[in-house]
């Protein structure tokens, strides 16, 4: 029974059923399986297998995301049922947005679920987000990667000024800072002193992995 | 010549025919009116409001009838000209003549002398103004890249005063995102033809503003639309639905998307300035799942350009389009396979303007090498589009009864007149003996192509603008800066 159930959670994410996978994590609770086993091995296990199969380039967006969509969703039932003092082994903790005064979204977006699909744990701000909430949102989640993005060459100044109220929040030597978006180049991270950039989604995983080591 | 004749043009070619217009522009008026569009700005959301529209103020949300679509439609002229600063460059857009125009707003440029690829400043912006100035066949001076070394809010207007300074074309931009970057532009494009009336009369400055997809309009380029057509200033809204991501995955889909986008953009500009100049304009695209990119290069993204112009014609608007589009991150054979795919069904589709031109890398990336490569891609192309002309003067029965079985053609008057147009004579395209190519240095195109922009840059000079004009221009930009960078 109970390797039956890890099964399930393991094959809804491998066949992209939000469904069955919420139908899998209510029935763990009902039957008081164990939540951690239910989310590292079951649904943990699903998850890493199409993080690879996307990296190979065998599915598409989509499939990740809507993979990424069952993972998020059982995690919020199974998650209330951890006994106290136990947290899920995430990589890391991730606050994404793109900054003040720019609405393009769909690459940030993308990095976001890759970053989830991965097994980071994820806070995305959306777009034209204040340089306030991204300092705000470091210290309440203790974040261990900010990742901003921008489009325009006009909104890329808003990088140095997270990376300077990170500074004067006393925060920055607790976060790492990664950036990316089309006109953003590594020899911009480095002049506004971010730790990283990252040209991709996948680029920006192997970042974040390698920030955390 | 700038226009290229489209009066004789072999085809427009028909990807829909009339009973699927009817059903996107049937599609598209149930989605204005049943789904409605997100409109942030509550300028744009009270003239709506006022015209009839069911407006929600909380949700930005605003349901657009038909009946009030039907007005703007009346409202907006058929016809309109885009002018230049020197008169002879004017483009009257009425369907008869296609022009071409620079792909515009790119970060980046690979340096002409040094070949390192790196974030673009004023002076690569200079350079590609003087050269599209130069490039007969362009017709339209779209600035091509930003001015990454001045200050950021006032960047709009370094780049239309260098964009004014170095052409002599008419130029169209697509940055503006407020209402007073709009202000700031219209008092230098006044500056440049002699006031704020005249700009009216002879608008030598056009404006793009990005929707976007789904159904939404942003607050500041909406707001900006609205100045520059209360100033006379011709203007477009371009949406870029993807297919698959911000669009739904068929193209048909995603088409109505895109043109409930343009459409609900016309009522606003029309309600707002009755009969102001417009064009319509689309860049839908697909979206690439496997590699996460928005496609500049792709079959689809061509299919789409060409539905877009046959919508243009359905509403009886000038058309504007992209095309010559490229993911290659450097001139050469993926640039050009890609460009000449995703140009030919623009030029084909009968559009009055065509852009694209110059730009690498999903129109991010300037070469001045790509851009002369361009305007000679687009010139084959637009051959191609002509077909054959037949009449008695080009059947030439009498000339080939008078020549005779064994003799030729060579210095008869029929081919002196005839010769410049009716064949393509390329610029770039070596047609030379192996042996005389060699001898010349074994040039690869890309080669040829660096060598000529490097003498027009020598040679060529675009008439500056007068003294006190470019001192003025200048005032109103240190004073723009002032107060846009207050603002931020
Ligand atoms: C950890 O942190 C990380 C790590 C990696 C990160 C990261 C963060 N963020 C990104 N990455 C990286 O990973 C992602 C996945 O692989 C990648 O993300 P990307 O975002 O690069 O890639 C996406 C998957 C696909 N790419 C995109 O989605 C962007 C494509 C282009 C064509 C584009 C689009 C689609 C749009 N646009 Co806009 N747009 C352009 C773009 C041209 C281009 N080729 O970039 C660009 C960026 N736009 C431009 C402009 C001017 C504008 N746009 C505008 C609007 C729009 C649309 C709404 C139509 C739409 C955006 C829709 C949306 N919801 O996001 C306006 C912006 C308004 C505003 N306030 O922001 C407006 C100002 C136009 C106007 N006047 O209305 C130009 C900027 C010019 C400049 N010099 O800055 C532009 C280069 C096009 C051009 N050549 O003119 C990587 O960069």
């Amino acid at each position: 029974m109970p390797e039956n159930i890890l099964n399930r959670l393991k094959d809804a994410v491998l066949k992209y059923d939000v469904e069955s996978a919420v139908e899998a994590a209510n029935e763990v609770i009902k039957t008081g399986f164990d939540p951690l086993e239910a989310i590292e091995q079951g649904l943990g296990d699903g998850l890493r297998i199409v993080g690879e199969k996307f990296e190979a380039g065998e599915i598409f967006l989509p499939e990740l995301m809507i993979a990424a969509q069952a993972m998020k969703q059982s995690l919020a039932i199974l998650k209330p049922a951890l006994t106290e003092g136990t947290s899920i082994k995430a990589l890391g903790r991730v606050v994404i947005g793109t900054v003040e005064g720019d609405i393009h979204d769909i690459g940030k977006t993308i990095v976001a679920a890759m970053l989830t699909a991965s097994g980071f744990e994820v806070y995305d701000l959306g777009c034209d987000t204040p340089t306030s909430k991204f300092v705000d949102t470091v210290k309440d989640v203790e974040a261990d990667i900010i990742g901003m993005s921008a489009l325009l060459t006009t909104t890329m100044p808003k990088m140095t000024e997270v990376v300077n109220a990170l500074n004067k929040a006393g925060l920055r030597d607790k976060v790492k800072v990664v950036v990316g978006g089309a006109p953003v180049s590594a020899a911009w991270a480095k002049e506004i002193k971010a730790d990283a950039y990252a040209e991709d989604a996948i680029a920006a995983v192997n970042v974040a992995k390698k920030l955390l080591q | 010549m700038i226009g290229f004749d489209t009066t004789s043009q072999l085809s427009s070619c028909h990807i829909l025919d009339k009973e699927a217009l009817d059903a996107i522009h049937h599609a598209t008026l149930e989605v204005l009116e049943k789904t409605g569009v997100i409109v942030e700005s509550d300028e744009a959301l009270g003239i709506l409001d006022e015209a009839g529209c069911t407006v929600d103020h909380r949700r930005h949300l605003a349901l657009i009838p038909p009946h009030l679509v039907k007005e703007a439609l009346t409202r907006k002229p058929k016809r309109i000209t885009l002018n230049a600063r020197k008169p002879k460059n004017d483009l009257k857009l009425d369907g008869s003549q296609m022009f071409l125009c620079t792909d515009g707003s790119g970060t980046h440029t690979i340096d002409l002398e040094t070949g390192e690829r790196r974030s673009s400043i004023k002076e690569d912006l200079a350079m590609s103004a003087k050269i599209a100035d130069h490039i007969e066949a362009i017709g339209v001076y779209w600035p091509m890249i930003t001015s990454q070394d001045m200050p950021a809010p006032a960047r709009v207007l370094h780049d239309l005063e260098t964009s004014i300074a170095n052409t002599e074309k008419h130029v169209m931009f697509e940055t503006t995102t407020t209402p007073d970057e709009a202000r700031f532009q219209i008092e230098i494009a006044a500056l440049a033809v002699g006031g704020k009336e005249e700009l009216k009369r002879r608008p030598i400055i056009s404006s793009c503003h990005c929707t976007i997809a789904p159904l939404k309009h942003d607050k500041g380029p909406t707001e900006a639309a609205i100045e520059f057509s209360r100033a006379g200033v011709p203007v477009y809204f371009l949406p870029m639905p993807q297919a698959g991501a911000t669009g739904p995955i068929t193209l048909a889909g995603s088409t109505v998307v895109g043109n409930a986008e343009s459409l609900s953009g016309l009522v606003i500009i029309q309600m707002a300035a009755p009969g102001a100049p417009m064009l319509y304009s689309s860049e839908a695209s697909n979206f690439d799942m496997k590699n996460l990119r928005w496609c500049a290069g792709s079959p689809e993204c061509g299919l789409l350009t060409a539905v877009s112009s046959e919508l243009a014609r359905y509403y009886e608007m000038p058309s504007t389009s992209a095309g010559f589009s490229t993911d290659a991150k450097m001139p050469g054979a993926q640039a050009c396979y890609e460009k000449a795919v995703t140009g030919t069904l623009p030029v084909f589709a009968g559009y009055d303007i065509v852009g694209g031109l110059g730009l690498l890398d999903a129109c991010t990336l300037f070469t001045p090498e790509q851009l002369i490569i361009d305007a000679e891609i687009a010139g084959m192309l637009h051959q191609l589009a002509q077909g054959i002309e037949v009449n008695e003067e080009t059947l030439a029965v009498d000339l080939i009864h008078k020549i005779g079985p064994g003799g030729n053609y060579l210095t008869e008057k029929h081919t002196l007149e005839h010769m410049r147009k009716e064949h393509f004579i390329p610029e770039l395209a070596d047609r030379h003996s192996y042996e005389a190519w060699k001898k010349a240095g074994s040039k690869t195109t890309v080669e040829a192509a660096r060598k000529k922009a490097k003498e027009i840059l020598k040679e060529h000079q675009p008439a500056p603008l007068e003294k006190d004009v470019q001192k003025e221009m200048g005032e109103i930009i240190r004073k723009a800066e002032r107060q846009l960078i207050r603002n931020t």
